[in-house]
């Protein structure tokens, strides 16, 4: 059961006074940051972000009850609201005065809702009338409007990170309104409407803030809509309707996730996973809204693995009483404390407990039988490269052993990411060569992810274990390792010649020499020099190697220097020599290598004819057969007089 | 294709009669087995033409025994291969130990008619046959032989002369008629295995189906796959590889390439009306997989005599140009079961294969600068040809090639027709 946990709450959660009556506690959404008030301020205010450096605590005057509190970016200035009328700014830039002031909002009898920093000088204030974005000016401790916008608003939600703020309108709330800020500017973006599952008569407000949520999911932004199971109408269970936000253009409902269920949910948003937790059962479940190729405007989804509990997590016992012995507390998952925020965000207020929720991708391995689809799901995740390979190993061995078919469509998957980045990476590089002066800011250097799974990464990790392991039939090493050459010739990504290496290696290791002799002669194992190498080193166990070797290193017609080797080693003096002479190189070539090797064959024929060549070849080149001090052949000069005696040396041209 | 025929030279004369070269007698022996005076016959295992006299037998067979006796006192461990004489060439082969294959071949000859009615002078052409031809030709005969029977050795184990004499018997009185000696070529010498030309992807997808075929029937042991008569992979060794080679584009083949020029209605193709998913159908075993009563028989072949020495059934499945041999271990007992799955996964995928072949080779033909336009028409063959000549006078075309032509009785329009297939070739 414990491997079945696919979602966890990460470890170090921040930690924080747990709310009470003396102590109350807000969270900013922007800067990620809790807020403990003890006491309206006066008793101190402890600020936790996710590191250290965000986490500050500072006291400030007690002026009536806090309703909001939040820093601006960078923790430059702090803004507090206490009224319905208007928030107030301390400044916390250094060197600047310490000194509280306040701003009220601009339109009459209007409510403050709230507030939200969209710089670290600016702030929207969000009033039941409209909104007002506002620069801050620390120095002069004023406001000065920027731009305003009147509309009639019941709640709204902020995306920090993207900055968009999304207005709730209309008498039953289900026409939200969009703003997009930017660095001082404020565009309104098209509104739309979100289809309520009834119409309620008379109108009144139907869609609560609870049931919408905003998030980045694949770089789009996403309006999630939690709608409700209605007796009314006949869908099994409650679903969740996305509908996506382009920055210009309309709002479309393009996804609708089942959940097949009903009762308290809540969203959060990891790793491009849509994560409904569900109270009653005390179980989440995830989808993926790229699981399913788009065929339709809008996309019917299930969730991707089967609803399970987040693992357990446990509550290290502190304090004076805390004793090595005592187990740790179980904290109490699914709680109705809990408050569920953007993107990955859970905080237990009463606790004292912010933490991140994370997904863990191997027990997936075991709840995705459908090895494709799995393959899909993981290239998507962040983290997914070692799971990756860990799927790739389990497919190979032991009972679940996969059939080909499925080992083939995982190695496509996996090349067509490969593939991609390495496209990718070569339009980079053409781009960059052709002048960077043109274009250098239209084009980035790909990112390589963590789905990029290589050669190398296979190799390692999957392969060369794979071919290791006992017990496994040769065939299917084989069959499997052809299979991963057949995807990567597909994709047209350049073999590697370790790969070839290993399919040579397993082979031999089985005899099936002639096997790998097709291999070669349809020339699935691409040429290369150390490919060639290892082919020579069996020829005592195979000898055609020998000649295969050969023909490959004339095909690659880099490697001539090899041939003439390799050609004198086995005592094929001439052959060498007329290899020489076919590419244009006997003039330039050491005769002493070819006279030691003539003479170790104790052919005197072949001794002499060899001799006889290159005094020719002297004798074209300098007019003179003699052979050079340089060419240190005096030995070969004396053997060669004493075989044939002296006048057999050929003479010196009459001049 | 290359051919070297032993043809007529160029006759001088109308009355010159040419004789090509021809199997006079061929036997096999063992003098272990009659080795007194008087037990000479039991010696001889299997003697062509059997009809021949007793006493010619044992005189022939005494012949060669001495010679090769008489050779080895100049060197034991290579006696004589074979005895030139005037009228004819004598082959000697020792495949195994004690046994001894011996082929006759009368020379090639011409007969001239003399004038004044004096009988005719022939001119026997010794020199026209090459040992190592016939040499070759005589370890063909072996090798086939064992292919389909196993070693000499192994039947003496199992039932002794006598099995192995109906054995010989049985396999040679038809092999010898299909030997046509006037046609045997330095090609035999090297028994070679021509391979398809092809790329790499498609050679991959060959493997890959290959291995997946393995994978789902484990039973399979080996396969081979062949396309157009030419061998693109062996699982087999060479030597093995080789031998079937020479059965399957020899003898196999071209007693099954009539069905798929048929048309669809055609007569000649009785089996593919219930199954439109694909054309794979058996060469070997099972005429139809529908009829209940027909027993599921392969052929045996005998591999690996050497070492392991497997015996094994033999399936040839063919879809279109694409044919595979799947082979297996002679000791699984093979079910109409087993031949229906191997039909249903087989069949369809070879089908695509056998068309992704076909498309990648006229690709690469054409990229060589030629296109292949690749015709099949039912028409009466003078029309066919009429067409034909119409194509090749085409500026554009630089040869034509009619592939195959079988005549068959079409039933609905109550007529011969002919079914042609051909290439024309164009730049």
């Amino acid at each position: 059961m414990n491997e079945e946990y696919y979602l966890e709450l990460r470890e170090n959660p921040v930690q924080f006074e747990h709310a009470s009556s003396v102590n109350n506690v807000f969270f900013d959404e922007a800067n990620k940051q809790v807020f403990a008030v003890r006491s309206g301020g006066a008793t101190g205010v402890v600020v936790k972000g996710p590191d250290d450096k965000s986490s500050v605590a500072f006291r400030m005057d007690d002026k009536g009850e806090v309703k909001c509190i939040k820093f601006s970016i960078g923790n430059k200035i702090l803004a507090v609201q206490r009224t319905t009328k208007s928030v107030d700014f301390i400044n916390f830039i250094p060197d600047f005065p310490h000194i509280e002031f306040s701003h009220e909002c601009k339109t009459k009898n209007a409510s403050v809702l709230g507030f939200c920093w969209t710089n670290w000088n600016e702030i929207v204030f969000v009033t039941d009338q409209g909104i007002e974005f506002y620069q801050v000016l620390p120095d002069k401790r004023s406001l000065k409007l920027l731009k305003s916008q009147s509309i009639n608003v019941n709640w709204y939600i902020y995306c920090p990170e993207t900055s968009v703020l999304l207005l709730s309108t209309t008498v039953q709330g289900n026409v939200l309104q969009p703003f997009a800020f930017k660095s001082g500017t404020m565009s309104k973006m098209s509104k739309f409407e979100i289809e309520l599952p009834v119409v309620p008569k008379p109108a009144k407000l139907s869609l609560s803030e609870r049931d919408i949520a905003v998030a980045t999911i694949y770089s789009d932004l996403y309006v999630m809509y939690l709608k409700h199971h209605s007796r009314t109408t006949n869908s099994p269970g409650a679903e969740v309707v996305l509908y996506h936000l382009p920055r210009e253009g309309a709002c479309k409902k393009t996804h609708v996730l089942k959940l097949n269920t009903t009762g308290k949910f809540a969203l959060n948003v990891v790793d491009n996973l849509v994560v409904v937790h569900h109270q009653s059962s005390l179980t989440s479940i995830i989808f993926d809204i790229k699981l399913q190729e788009p065929d339709c405007p809008v996309n019917v989804h299930q969730a991707v693995l089967p609803g399970r509990s987040i693992h357990p997590f446990k509550i290290p016992r502190t304090g004076p009483a805390a004793a090595p012995s005592q187990a740790p507390v179980i904290c109490e998952l699914y709680s109705s404390t809990w408050s569920v925020f953007q993107p990955d965000i859970i905080i237990s207020a009463s606790e004292g407990y912010l933490w991140y929720l994370k997904v863990k991708l191997q027990p997936t391995l075991n709840l995705l039988q459908d090895k494709g689809k799995l393959m899909d799901f993981l290239l998507r995740r962040r983290d997914c490269k070692m799971v990756i390979l860990s799927v790739c190993s389990q497919m190979l061995v032991g009972e679940e052993k996969g059939s080909l078919p499925v080992v083939a469509t995982v190695f496509d998957k996996l090349n067509q990411v490969y593939k991609e980045y390495l496209d990718a990476e070569q339009t980079y590089t053409v781009a960059m060569e052709s002048g960077p002066s043109r274009s250098s800011s239209s084009y980035k250097r790909p990112v390589r992810t963590q789905a990029v799974i290589d050669q190398s990464d296979m190799y390692t990790h999957v392969l060369s274990t794979f071919t290791e392991r006992k017990g496994v039939c040769h065939k299917f090493i084989i069959a499997v390792l052809m299979e991963y050459i057949r995807s990567l010739n597909q994709y047209q990504i350049t073999v590697q010649h370790y790969l070839y290496e290993l399919v040579i290696k397993t082979l031999v290791h089985h005899n099936l020499f002639y096997m790998l002799h097709q291999f070669l002669q349809y020339h699935v194992l691409s040429d290369s020099k150390p490919l060639a190498c290892l082919l020579l080193s069996l020829e005592s166990t195979y000898p055609p190697a020998h000649q295969l070797s050969l023909d490959m290193l004339k095909r690659l017609s880099t490697a001539n220097d090899e041939i003439v080797e390799v050609l004198l080693s086995k005592q094929q003096v001439l052959g060498a020599l007329r290899f020489v002479r076919s590419v244009g190189g006997h003039d330039n070539v050491s005769a002493r290598k070819f006279l030691d090797a003539a003479r170790q064959t104790s052919d005197s024929m072949l001794f002499y004819t060899i001799f006889r060549f290159f005094e020719q070849r002297n004798l074209r080149l300098r007019g003179n057969p003699g052979f050079n001090q340089g060419e240190h052949c005096e030995e070969h000069v004396a053997y060669f007089k004493q075989m044939f005696g002296e006048q057999a040396l050929m003479k010196p041209a009459a001049v | 294709m290359l051919c070297v025929f032993f043809s007529p030279r160029m006759a001088s004369g109308m009355q010159e009669k040419q004789y090509t070269p021809s199997l006079l007698s061929f036997f096999i022996y063992n003098p272990k087995f009659g080795p007194r005076e008087g037990e000479e016959e039991k010696k001889i295992l299997f003697y062509h033409p059997s009809e021949l006299d007793k006493n010619e037998k044992i005189r022939s067979v005494g012949l060669c025994e001495a010679i090769v006796q008489f050779t080895r006192t100049f060197c034991p461990t290579k006696p004589a291969k074979s005895l030139h004489t005037q009228k004819n060439r004598q082959i000697f082969y020792e495949p195994e130990e004690h046994f001894w294959m011996v082929m006759v071949v009368r020379n090639p000859m011409i007969e001239k008619p003399n004038k004044d009615g004096k009988p005719p002078t022939i001119e026997y052409q010794e020199d026209e046959i090459l040992d190592s031809v016939y040499g070759a030709v005589l370890q063909q005969c072996y090798s086939m032989y064992k292919l389909f029977n196993g070693t000499f050795g192994r039947a003496m184990e199992a039932g002794g002369v006598e099995m192995l004499t109906q054995k010989l018997e049985k396999f040679f009185y038809r092999y010898l008629q299909t030997l046509h000696l006037q046609s045997c070529d330095l090609l035999d010498v090297f028994g070679g295995i021509s391979f398809f030309p092809l790329d790499k992807m498609t050679y991959l997808k060959i493997q890959s189906f290959v291995n997946r075929v393995e994978q789902s029937l484990s039973l399979i042991k080996y396969t081979a796959f062949l396309y157009n008569d030419q061998l693109i992979w062996s699982g087999l060794e060479q030597d093995d590889m080789r031998i079937l080679y020479k059965y399957l584009t020899t003898s196999l083949f071209p007693r099954h390439t009539e069905p798929e020029l048929a048309g669809r209605d055609s007569p000649l193709r009785p089996e593919v009306a219930g199954n439109l998913l694909h054309y794979g159908r058996f060469l070997t075993g099972p005429a139809s997989l529908k009829d209940p009563d027909a027993k599921i028989r392969f052929p045996r072949i005998f591999v690996n005599t050497e070492d392991s020495y497997e015996e094994l059934h033999l399936i040839v499945y063919k879809a279109m140009s694409a044919a595979v041999c799947f082979m297996i271990s002679a000791a699984e007992d093979l079910t109409r079961e087993f031949c229906e799955q191997l039909d249903s996964l087989v069949g369809p995928q070879l089908t695509l294969l056998a068309s992704d072949i076909c498309e990648q080779y006229n690709i690469n033909r054409r990229i060589s600068g030629s296109v292949l336009i690749s015709l099949t028409l039912r028409q009466t063959p003078r029309k066919c040809l009429a067409l034909l000549a119409l194509l090749s006078s085409n500026k554009h075309t630089i040869g034509a090639h009619i592939k195959r032509n079988i005549c068959y009785f079409d039933s609905q329009r109550s007529q011969a027709c002919a079914l042609f297939q051909y290439s024309i070739y164009t730049i």
